[in-house]
């Protein structure tokens, strides 16, 4: 989403994330100015 | 066997709620991210959910109407006594108190041939996704 929250909880965070790779599969415009992606989680 | 997919609305800088705990500038419009094309597509597809405690106790007892009429399955360390409202037929709750990797094992039995969907705070996305488990994940 089109915010900046400065704090929280972050979504990433103590992964181990050199290992995961990804592979963008598709983008949607949302309701409220978000952008969806979907990933595919490369095996 | 599907997908097992999990997402999250994010701000720019990485949190997926403010410093009070507070989601509501991730999600301004929460019916009208109900009636999305995403949703509504994710509505067709789901055939079993995963649900951190947190999510759950945001329905705040009651999941008459819940976008996914399929079978639900809770995270919890222990069972609650009281379970929450709105359990019918196609929508049922599980409570899972031997971790993640039990609760997606059982859903994906529920689920059959659909997908899997973990919905819920930062634990059970992290933990699924560094077992290994997730196939699809989103980003709004």
């Amino acid at each position: 989403m089109p915010v900046l929250l400065e704090d929280g909880l972050r979504f990433f965070e103590h992964l181990n994330s050199s290992q995961i790779k990804l592979e963008k599969l598709n983008v949607m415009a949302m309701p409220g100015g978000g952008t969806h992606i979907n990933f595919r989680v490369v095996k | 066997m599907g997908k097992v997919i999990a997402g999250a609305a994010i701000s720019l800088d990485g949190f997926i709620n403010d410093a009070n705990g507070d989601v509501s500038r991730l999600y301004p419009d929460f019916a009208e991210f109900r009636e999305s094309e995403l949703i509504q597509g994710l509505i067709k597809t789901v055939g079993a959910v995963v649900m951190g405690h947190r999510a759950y106790d945001m329905g705040e007892g009651d999941f008459t109407g819940y976008e996914y009429q399929v079978p639900i399955f809770i995270l919890v360390h222990t069972v609650p006594e009281k379970v929450a409202k709105g359990e019918n037929d196609k929508m049922t709750f599980t409570f899972v108190t031997d971790g993640i990797e039990s609760a997606i094992q059982q859903a994906q039995i529920a689920a059959g041939d659909k997908d899997v969907v973990v919905v819920g705070g930062r634990i059970p996305l992290n933990s699924a996704l560094m077992l290994g488990w997730w196939t699809n994940f989103s980003l709004i």
